[in-house]
């Protein structure tokens, strides 16, 4: 087996130190970081978001085999920055104001960067303004916004008005659990997911990617 | 049939007289609203006619640094007036087995513990059932660890997962037994094992852990003489047959948009337990029309009381949100519609 399907391997068995452990060494051994990443955890990220997305596998799964994607990606960090590994697109990223709720949002992240996306993510009970400076600062093609309580849904409308006047250089996406697709049109969102692995595809579709 | 008598007989899988009216928790504004004389919380469950009252724990909060709170379980709250019913904590004080070592739970013993359920057993004792709603072994366990890192610890360390999980039940095994000793009928047990999509975890992981501290707390229960409700959010199919072999005397209120139609439940499980529910408390509720709301509960009524074991109610509570004249014309839709024998066409 080459060291790179190993990285996928140890990823899909669900052991963060073997995948760190291995990814030094396909280093030592002078495989490039780009191939490692590409072939070895994103293959192994896509493998399980497939499981996911078919139930197959369930949350805690999947926030394991990120640890060992962000354990894995903290040894290639240095190698990256010298080869400049290009990103496809900016996701800015947060839970709305009042709302404390992350893991629906942290799964989307994990999608999201697994796809190859630079991920910017602003935590949770993130207000407008603080969404509309983070659109100004890092020029993202797409924001997402998330929002797990019913009482919440009213700063998810608050907060798609407060960033109307970048309508022209980004996308809106927004999901959480009381999110339709009907509530999505009703506040002029560009798109509506309802879980993580279709927020992916969602935002390939608005991005034309 | 008074009240009690009319929740037991549902909770035993008969039919009482009629279909009994329970509610998890009733929001100030939509009671007042209904019925302005109620001088407490509990004169709204009387003068309505609901036929069960709930109480639930207490845990103190004391000032943490930043303007944090901290309650007795060593979670940490943001002071947050929007958040209803149940707060969110933003941490909790435990991320490895040398942590869970050094931790000291709450004392499940503590006069305040039980809070209202003494001035309930006292008001309502033998008229109205008495149920009181509890954690159980899931929600505690991820506060305390910060969910991702508790659900990351059940693949990866489940060691420390077994502990943490056996100190919560613990706490809580004491705590209903207390509890039904001061004149609970019923312990509710809350926590939320799904989302809409399905189970936060594997049916493997459940059972490894879950199901058998559950059917534990259950057996506790039913050792003092008192019988259990167990609800969850979401969607449960994958997890069903072993929350009905934890014993439970009944499950809901279940969440009809995540899947869990109580005729489907029923028709599989009832003649194991009761079902409790399920008026969706998310659209019609809140947006319906009155005629909207008694046509939901005289198609339920029609399709799941006859036989008995069927506790009426939201599919799961009487939030801020719901239009408080819908909830009127839900009660009142029960009592024109539910007396048995059931005769809807």
């Amino acid at each position: 087996m080459s060291i790179l399907s190993e990285i996928k391997e140890a990823m899909i068995s669900y052991n963060p130190q073997w995948v760190k452990e291995l990814t030094e060494k396909a280093l030592s051994e002078g495989v490039d970081a780009h191939s490692i990443i590409n072939d070895g955890l994103i293959a192994g990220m896509n493998y399980i978001g497939a499981k996911f997305r078919d139930n197959e596998v369930y949350i805690p799964e999947v926030l394991v085999v990120a640890r060992a994607m962000h354990a894995a990606m903290d040894v290639l960090k240095p190698h990256l920055i010298k080869d400049d590994f290009k990103r496809k697109a900016t996701f800015v990223i947060g839970t709305v104001k009042q709302d404390l709720h992350d893991i629906g949002k942290n799964l989307v992240i994990i999608m999201l960067e697994g796809a190859g996306y630079k991920v910017v993510d602003l935590g949770v009970d993130v207000p407008p303004e603080k969404f509309a400076r983070a659109v100004e600062e890092h020029r993202p093609q797409i924001v997402g916004i998330s929002a797990l309580l019913t009482t919440t849904l009213g700063q998810m409308r608050t907060t798609v008005e407060h960033l109307k006047p970048y309508r022209d250089s980004i996308k809106i996406l927004v999901g959480g659990a009381p999110v339709t697709q009907r509530f999505a049109d009703e506040i002029n969102a560009d798109g509506y997911a309802p879980d993580a692995a279709s927020a992916v595809e969602k935002a390939n579709e608005l991005l034309g990617l | 049939m008074n009240s009690y008598e009319r929740v037991k007989t549902a909770l035993e899988l008969r039919e009482p007289d009629r279909v009994p009216i329970v509610e998890l928790y009733v929001s100030p504004n939509v009671q007042s609203a209904i019925c302005p004389e109620a001088r407490d919380y509990y004169d709204f469950f009387d003068i309505m006619g609901l036929d069960a009252v709930y109480s639930t724990y207490f845990y103190n909060f004391e000032p943490a640094e930043d303007g944090l709170l901290r309650d007795e379980w060593g979670l940490i709250y943001k002071e947050d007036d929007t958040a209803e019913f149940l707060k969110v904590p933003i941490k909790g004080p435990i991320s490895s087995m040398e942590d869970l070592k050094n931790y000291r739970p709450p004392d499940p013993d503590a006069p305040w513990r039980l809070f209202t359920l003494p001035d309930v057993v006292k008001r309502f004792k033998g008229e109205k059932y008495i149920v009181f709603h509890c954690r159980d072994v899931f929600v505690y366990p991820y506060q305390l660890m910060g969910m991702e890192n508790f659900l990351v610890a059940c693949i990866l360390e489940p060691r420390l997962v077994e502990a943490l999980l056996d100190m919560v039940l613990e706490v809580h095994e004491r705590l209903v037994r207390n509890a039904i000793r001061a004149g609970a009928d019923c312990i509710s047990l809350g926590d939320d094992y799904a989302t809409k999509m399905g189970p936060l975890m594997s049916p493997e992981t459940f059972k490894k852990y879950f199901y058998p501290r559950l059917a534990k707390l259950v057996s506790a229960i039913h050792e003092e003489g008192g019988k259990v409700i167990k609800h969850t959010d979401g969607n449960i199919w994958k997890l069903i047959d072993m929350l009905v072999d934890t014993g439970a005397d009944a499950l809901g209120p279940l969440e009809p948009d995540a899947g869990m139609f109580l005729d489907e439940v029923k028709k599989k499980y009832g003649d194991r337990v009761a079902v409790v529910g399920n008026i969706d408390c998310k659209h019609i509720l809140p947006s319906g029309t009155e005629e909207e709301v008694e046509k939901a509960v005289k198609e339920l009524i029609k399709k799941v009381s006859p036989g008995g074991g069927h506790l009426i109610s939201s599919c799961n509570s009487i939030h801020s949100g719901v239009n408080p004249l819908n909830y009127l014309a839900m009660i009142n839709a029960v009592k024109k519609y539910g007396s048995y024998p059931i005769n809807i066409d």
